[in-house]
């Protein structure tokens, strides 16, 4: 778990971001406070799809299905 | 009907809830549903087979979906079927509207066939049906949700009077699992009161008043404003559709918790927005939502190597204003605000966040308010000169007789009362007053009960204000019927 959410944001800090240094926390609101849009959902649900064989609907990107980096990792592990 | 005319306040209403809360509760569906059709054709009774044919194509879809999945199918044939009938059936209706029967000639139909249909009233709430249809087939289709074989449910869900007209879109899952168990609490049915009141008092205090000012500039058949006016004009538009549309949703909302639905909020402060991105998060949630789910977030599966994103932006936008009307301004309007959001999602969003925050509402409301020209005018040689007239240029004005320009060149004082009211109820003063209400609530038992009688007490002599002042302008337009 703690290694897929480092996978997790890294990638988000490094490529959502553009700030490679960024520290995100597992806990910390990630939609709903605004640090990641709409634009950038299909590409951390591309990237899941990619590196852990995970397909996340279209209609679960949103803050109700995952907010943080811990729910994301989360429902990846469900649905392993 | 409109939910804020008398007919159905004082009549429609109280009847279907008296029916309604003393019913046993299995026959509550149908009550709902029966009430649901008479409303639909209360006056318009074209609307009921067109949206009729829309319910049972999407119905007989739905289950030939499910039945073709069940079978291994791997082409989406009835999926096309059911989202192309809807598709059709709502461009028909906004291409007549926008060009009546010369925008058929290029098709070279026979007249027999084009006369009848052409000039035929859109029929109410056919945006929000169509939308409303062809998330449920997609569904269907994805496996999110089961095909509904009760017509009675289906039938409920998709025509539920609080929201057929103007919305809020509401998806066929979270609906029917609220249809299992229709049974609101007194609670329920007074926190849904005390919501179409607001609603009321929104619509007719506010965006009634603000009407007589920006529809006397924007019906004007060339912008012939003096630049003041033009200035008011927009400010009170801007306020004006915000209230007028979020006061027709708290109505639906609260129509929806006293039946024992919740429907989903629609708006949330948008003119705080601090950039369009934010905007679209807060302005017509519904319809963002179901553009971002059913178009974006398709088109972004397959996106282009080189700007992709930004071409997507900008597709979603362009069918946003065409789902508004068939017309040059509608799709100006959309295209200025996936513009924007284009430039967002590349370097000047990263650039705008770290910018001081009151530049950041500048800026949303700048596009937000150059958005609102063109989506009111009736053309875009309107804008233009309503964009000069802003700008200062007075040339070409000439002076209008009382009866044209009324209520110009006077600005009453109800106007100036709503103005400021609107102003100051587009920021979040109401979320600080629940916020305020909720301590109340949890902390001195005693004094929130005497303070709930006083609230209640404030909110129906603004009613009853709201309700004076509709009956003697006769007035109220609801701006969102007509997509």
């Amino acid at each position: 778990m703690e290694e897929m959410i480092a996978k997790l944001a890294a990638f988000i800090a490094e490529k959502i971001l553009r700030q490679p240094k960024r520290v995100i926390r597992p806990d910390e609101a990630l939609i709903s406070s605004g640090l990641i849009d709409s634009f950038s959902l299909m590409d951390i649900s591309l990237f899941v799809e990619d590196s852990f064989g995970v397909r996340i609907e279209d209609t679960e990107l949103n803050a109700e299905t995952f907010d943080t980096l811990e729910q994301l990792a989360k429902l990846i592990q469900g649905r392993q | 009907m409109d939910l804020s005319s008398t007919l159905f306040l004082f009549l429609f209403l109280p009847v279907f809830l008296l029916i309604y809360l003393v019913s046993a509760q299995r026959l509550r569906l149908p009550i709902v549903l029966a009430a649901s059709v008479i409303f639909l054709t209360w006056g318009t009774k074209m609307a009921l087979w067109w949206l009729g044919g829309i319910l049972i194509s999407g119905y007989l879809a739905g289950l030939a979906i499910a039945r073709a999945k069940e079978k291994g199918a791997h082409s989406p044939i009835w999926l096309w079927v059911g989202v192309g009938v809807n598709l059709a059936i709502l461009s028909f209706f906004k291409f007549s509207a926008a060009y009546g029967a010369a925008g058929f000639v290029w098709l070279h139909l026979p007249q027999d066939w084009v006369a009848p249909a052409v000039g035929l009233a859109v029929p109410i709430g056919l945006s929000y049906v169509t939308f409303q249809m062809i998330s449920y087939l997609v569904d269907v289709w994805k496996g999110t949700t089961s095909a509904e074989k009760n017509f009675v449910a289906f039938s409920t869900w998709l025509l539920f009077f609080p929201k057929l007209i103007s919305g809020p879109i509401t998806r066929y899952k979270p609906f029917a699992l609220q249809m299992e168990q229709l049974n609101p609490s007194t609670e329920d049915i007074a926190a849904g009161f005390r919501r179409l009141l607001a609603g009321f008092v929104k619509r007719a205090l506010i965006a009634n008043q603000l009407a007589l000012m920006s529809n006397a500039v924007f019906n004007l058949p060339t912008a012939n404003v003096e630049p003041k006016f033009a200035w008011l004009a927009l400010i009170a538009y801007t306020m004006q559709i915000f209230f007028d549309f979020s006061g027709y949703t708290d109505m639906a909302i609260g129509l929806g918790m006293m039946i024992g639905v919740r429907l989903p909020e629609n708006f949330n402060f948008p003119y705080i927005a601090q950039n369009i991105s934010d905007f679209w998060r807060r302005w017509h949630i519904t319809l963002s939502t179901w553009f971002r789910e059913y178009v974006f977030y398709p088109l972004e599966r397959r996106r282009f190597k080189w700007a992709g994103q930004q071409i997507n932006i900008l597709i979603v936008f362009l069918l946003t204003g065409l789902w508004h009307g068939f017309k040059p301004t509608f799709i100006v309007w959309g295209l200025l605000h996936g513009f924007a959001l284009t430039m967002e999602s590349i370097g000047f969003g990263r650039w705008l966040k770290q910018t001081w925050r009151p530049i950041r509402h500048i800026y949303a409301l700048a596009i937000i308010s150059v958005g609102w020209v063109f989506f009111r005018s009736n053309d875009l040689r309107f804008s233009y000169w309503f964009f000069r007239r802003l700008a200062g240029d007075t040339s070409g004005l000439k002076l209008l007789p009382f009866s044209v320009s009324t209520p110009m060149p006077f600005i009453e004082p109800s106007f100036i009362l709503a103005l400021a009211a609107g102003i100051f109820f587009s920021l979040p003063v109401s979320s600080i007053w629940n916020q305020i209400r909720a301590g109340l609530e949890k902390r001195q038992v005693n004094f929130f009960f005497l303070f709930q009688i006083f609230e209640d007490i404030a909110l129906v002599l603004l009613f009853i204000l709201g309700l004076a002042m509709l009956l003697s302008n006769s007035f109220l337009p609801n701006l969102y019927a007509k997509f």
